[in-house]
């Protein structure tokens, strides 16, 4: 199943059936039936759109292609087929002018081991135009982070710290967050959403963000990018798509009454079942069985469980 | 961007990244440094030892400048706002700068060998055709750091074909003809005069044309450096 989301300025439309994507007027991101090969694996025909002033959540299980998008997003990989445009821009054509735009956190070593952070900061904020060192140091000093220490020296999740004080240091428009939270102390976690919330506010930054921690992303998101496999299972609000799934629990016998068509996957346990189901609006389900809008994970849960089934 | 290749090309000279070469090439340096002069016998003036040294320093430098200084991009650099033009004109004229700067030391120290009169100009023309052969073919090639030499050897046969068996040749000319050379000069026996221009006409005839053939793939490599996924994936 493919499902696109396409939202005009300012509202939100909701999930489309594939074909049904018209382009955006003021989208951050635009990906239009991107694919990409890389040896085994393959991106196939990647199509979303993220509006300005919103949070997408990129989802999916280990090895599903997300850092292969996150990648393609960041101009890294060169799509095969298909465009990318960031804030209207395409990476043929202005390169340098969409990665100005960009603040990114990696999982990688990205950068210099041997020196302190302020001297990484110096050596790659020279390439942005609107990097601010004054900002930086602010933001090294609110993370906990000495600007004297050496970058080799610090811990997975202070080198994430650094990265993300470095993002938001050049007056980026996106922010490309891969899998930061895991590494990140509960407290940190909770002030790292809050800036998220603030660089978004004012409706002309982005920000796509890819973890496992789904809970954080049920809170965050508002888009949200579901790959398995390379391929979408789903892209679109996450309010739409809680929309349009059920979580019923109850009674093998009483499940199966529901229309075939609507089922997704069928769990069965011991002493109840569970399945996911499209939701109908008006659909009536028996009284019986319990209805519950499903989190992020039951959602990923059984989308994969009926994949691999 | 050239005050920013220069400052590049020196910050890479730090003990950090030094020490990992040193270990690596440690034995090279006590090789060179001390087991050939006392098995040459070119211990037995010290003029001998210092021309020998003369001809080896820069030899040694140019493959310290290869290994520290590999021609690629750091991730962070394909992040940062740079078009493909930029990215290529870095690539381009930091391999240029590394290949003019390692050259240029083994042109001080030839030069001041005539001067200081530890060799004659046709071996010292040799020494020169050497060291710039040597810089081209490492410091224009030198490849990412951290892979395996499988990989490195595979990446060559894919990419280069042919090229990789006539890396080994030049490279093998060039250690023949520098060992040679120093042969010549630190032995008090005075071999024939035909010798010294044997070794000038292995660097002109042999050397340099297998230099150029190399060279030829040049501007791929250079594209692989610039592309993220010609040179990780």
């Amino acid at each position: 199943m493919y499902i696109y989301t396409c939202t005009e300025k300012k509202k939100r439309v909701g999930v489309f059936e594939k074909g049904e994507c018209e382009k955006m007027e003021h989208a951050m991101v635009i990906f239009e039936n991107v694919s990409k090969k890389l040896g085994n694996f393959t991106l196939k025909d990647i199509t979303f759109t993220l509006p300005k002033g919103y949070i997408m959540g990129v989802i999916g299980p280990n090895g599903a292609g997300k850092t292969s998008l996150l990648h393609l997003l960041l101009g890294l990989y060169k799509p095969m087929e298909g465009t990318i445009q960031v804030d209207d821009k395409e990476y043929a054509l202005e390169e340098a002018e969409i990665l100005s735009e960009i603040g990114v956190v990696l999982l990688d070593e990205l950068y210099d081991g041997s020196r302190t952070l302020l001297q990484n900061g110096r050596e790659y904020g020279r390439f942005y135009r609107n990097y601010n060192e004054v900002l930086f140091r602010e933001y090294l000093a609110r993370f906990g982070l000495e600007e004297q220490r050496k970058y080799k020296k610090l811990s997975a999740g202070e080198k994430l710290k650094f990265q993300f004080a470095f993002a938001l240091s050049h007056n980026a428009k996106l922010l490309v967050l891969d899998e930061p939270t895991g590494n990140f102390d509960p407290g940190f976690r909770k002030e790292f959403f809050q800036i998220l919330r603030k660089f978004i506010a004012d409706g002309s930054r982005s920000v796509v963000l890819s973890s496992h921690l789904t809970e954080d992303l049920d809170r965050m998101a508002d888009y949200i990018l579901y790959l398995e496999k390379g391929e979408v299972v789903f892209a679109g609000d996450i309010e739409k798509l809680r929309e349009k799934y059920r979580l019923l629990t109850g009674e093998n016998y009483k499940i199966k009454l529901v229309h075939k068509e609507q089922v997704i996957h069928v769990e069965e346990g011991t002493y109840s079942t569970r399945a996911l189901v499209k939701h109908w609006p008006g659909y009536e389900y028996d009284s019986a069985l319990t209805v519950t809008v499903p989190t992020l994970e039951e959602l990923m849960y059984f989308m994969t469980k009926r994949r691999s089934k | 961007m050239g005050e920013m290749i220069i400052r590049d090309y020196f910050k890479a000279f730090r003990w950090s990244k030094f020490k990992d070469v040193f270990w690596k090439g440690g034995f090279g340096i006590i090789y060179m440094g001390v087991i050939v002069p006392f098995c040459g016998g070119f211990t037995e003036k010290g003029e001998y030892y210092v021309t020998f040294q003369m001809i080896c320093l820069p030899v040694l430098f140019c493959f310290i400048s290869c290994f520290l200084h590999p021609m690629e991009l750091p991730k962070a650099m394909f992040l940062c706002p740079m078009s493909d033009r930029q990215r290529r004109d870095y690539v381009v004229q930091s391999c240029v700068f590394r290949i003019c700067f390692t050259g240029s030391v083994g042109v001080v120290f030839t030069i001041g060998m005539i001067g200081l009169g530890l060799c004659d100009v046709v071996s010292g023309v040799a020494l020169l055709g050497n060291h710039i052969c040597l810089a081209l073919l490492l410091c224009g090639f030198s490849e990412r750091k951290g892979r395996t030499e499988e990989e490195r050897n595979r990446s060559l046969l894919e990419h280069a074909g042919l090229r990789s068996g006539v890396e080994i040749v030049d490279a093998l000319c060039i250690i023949l003809c520098s060992f040679g050379i120093a042969c010549v000069l630190c032995w008090d026996t005075t071999p024939a005069p035909w010798v010294k221009w044997v070794f000038l006409a292995v660097v002109l005839l042999v050397e340099c044309p297998l230099t150029a053939y190399f060279m030829m793939g040049w501007k791929a490599a250079v594209e692989r450096a610039i592309s993220y996924e010609a040179s990780n994936c």
